[in-house]
């Protein structure tokens, strides 16, 4: 997935080196992947990673296994036709899936437009069934123009931007653009004039809306991970 | 790649002390002393893939099998003897039935059974805290390479041998810090707990090991 610029918004070392470690934790995985499909210079770091991590496994302490360890595997390999390939890489998505990250195609399995959109103004949010239990992932789509609502977190939000582009005061974010927002920042996103934007957002406690609105509706607000 | 060798080269298990001492082709640069082409596991992962040579394979087992159980052991939550054969198991078996997927290009034998076994932990974690995640391991933690990117090839091969050497320089209370945050998969925070030490001290000596190990490239 060749994004037209490469991301100009990266994930901190600290969050790609717990990628490389395999201890990133539930959901959180899930916005890194999708970056490291657009980012080369964050493929090129988490590669690296992934070898300092191996010279530290190769100089680990060697602890025996079983006497009949090799045995016990050689006896699976010849029971076993061959059934355990890896995924095929670069393999032609199916239509429906035409624009959408690889690490994305198995939560939408037929679509975009199968999901369950759900609109709040300008911005329709469809949650993901990812089975993390303490964060809520969803797909948010603003329409070209579309103001989203001021908010700020209570938690921490991943966003990474998958189509089309939207600004806040800090910045204007494009395709594989990776964002962490804490529980001080506010803002209120727009979308591009030109164009609709789609975002993978993953919530791990319910965002707080600005002004009257806020006032209202913020103590019904809840993150609901499917 | 030096052809089916009938006497393949011995090497100590530990690379780091000892990264191999082959001679190098007079193209490569002098500092490289660690190369893939003449790599003892990268050969028998090759000769696994292309000829299904067990002989090969057992060498495989007999060298990482029980560097997988250590890896095992070492993670936190994980420390049954039972999870652990089974890691070292289920890893042996994806050697054997993806070595055809391995690309000498992209990693050493050593970097991509190290990503076998990751995730191989991933997954036997998630099974035992019964969490029930759609997205399939190996697609989250897969992110391929792209082909413009294998012209890098020597390149790669430079930042592997820096990485190593600059490893085995490390102050060892840095080392020990990304020790425990990678083999055992803690959080810095767990990893901070654990040393007894500021969850800020920890950051800034992964960050210290971090730009001495010479991994991040410039932002």
């Amino acid at each position: 997935m060749n994004a037209m610029t490469a991301p100009c918004f990266h994930p901190d070392q600290f969050m790609l080196s717990d990628y490389a470690a395999g201890s990133l934790q539930g959901a959180v995985a899930l916005p890194l992947a999708v970056h490291l499909e657009y980012c080369q210079q964050c493929r090129r770091e988490t590669q690296q990673l992934e070898e300092v991590a191996a010279c530290l496994f190769e100089n680990l302490d060697p602890v025996p296994v079983g006497e009949d360890t090799l045995e016990q595997v050689l006896r699976r390999i010849d029971s076993i036709v061959a059934d355990d390939v890896a995924p095929a890489q670069g393999a032609v998505p199916a239509p429906l899936h035409a624009g959408i990250p690889r690490a994305l195609r198995s939560l939408v399995p037929a679509g975009l437009d199968a999901l369950d959109w759900k609109r709040i103004g300008s911005l329709r949010s469809s949650r993901l069934r990812f089975g993390d239990s303490e964060r809520e992932v969803a797909l948010q789509h603003i329409s070209a123009g579309g103001k989203v609502l001021g908010h700020g977190h209570r938690g921490v939000e991943i966003t990474v931007v998958i189509n089309g582009s939207f600004s806040d005061q800090d910045g204007c974010y494009r395709s594989g653009d990776f964002l962490m927002r804490g529980p001080d920042d506010v803002h209120r996103p727009v979308a591009a004039q030109d164009g609709d934007c789609l975002c993978l957002a993953v919530l791990d406690a319910p965002i707080r809306l600005e002004g009257w609105v806020g006032r209202f509706l913020n103590p019904f607000m809840k993150i609901r991970p499917l | 790649m030096s052809a089916k060798a009938s006497v393949l080269p011995f090497v100590p298990r530990s690379g780091l002390q000892s990264a191999a001492r082959h001679p190098s082709s007079p193209a490569m640069n002098q500092a490289v002393t660690f190369d893939r082409d003449t790599d003892p596991w990268t050969i028998r992962l090759q000769a696994v893939a292309l000829e299904r040579d067990r002989k090969a394979y057992a060498e495989l087992f007999r060298h990482f099998a029980p560097l997988l159980k250590s890896f095992a052991l070492s993670t936190s939550g994980m420390s049954s003897n039972a999870l652990a054969e089974e890691l070292v198991q289920e890893v042996m078996l994806k050697i054997w039935n993806r070595a055809s997927t391995f690309d000498s290009a992209k990693a050493s034998a050593t970097t991509w059974i190290y990503t076998l076994a990751r995730n191989c932990r991933i997954d036997l974690l998630r099974r035992k805290f019964r969490v029930h995640e759609e997205v399939d391991v190996d697609e989250l933690w897969d992110f391929g390479t792209d082909p413009e990117e294998l012209h890098d090839e020597l390149y790669q091969k430079r930042i592997e041998v820096d990485i190593r050497e600059s490893l085995r320089a490390l102050p060892s209370e840095q080392r020990q810090i990304i020790a425990k945050v990678y083999m055992e998969g803690k959080s810095h925070s767990e990893a901070a707990e654990e040393l007894n030490l500021p969850l800020g001290t920890v950051k800034s000596r992964i960050r210290l090991a971090m730009s001495k190990l010479k991994v991040m490239l410039e932002r």
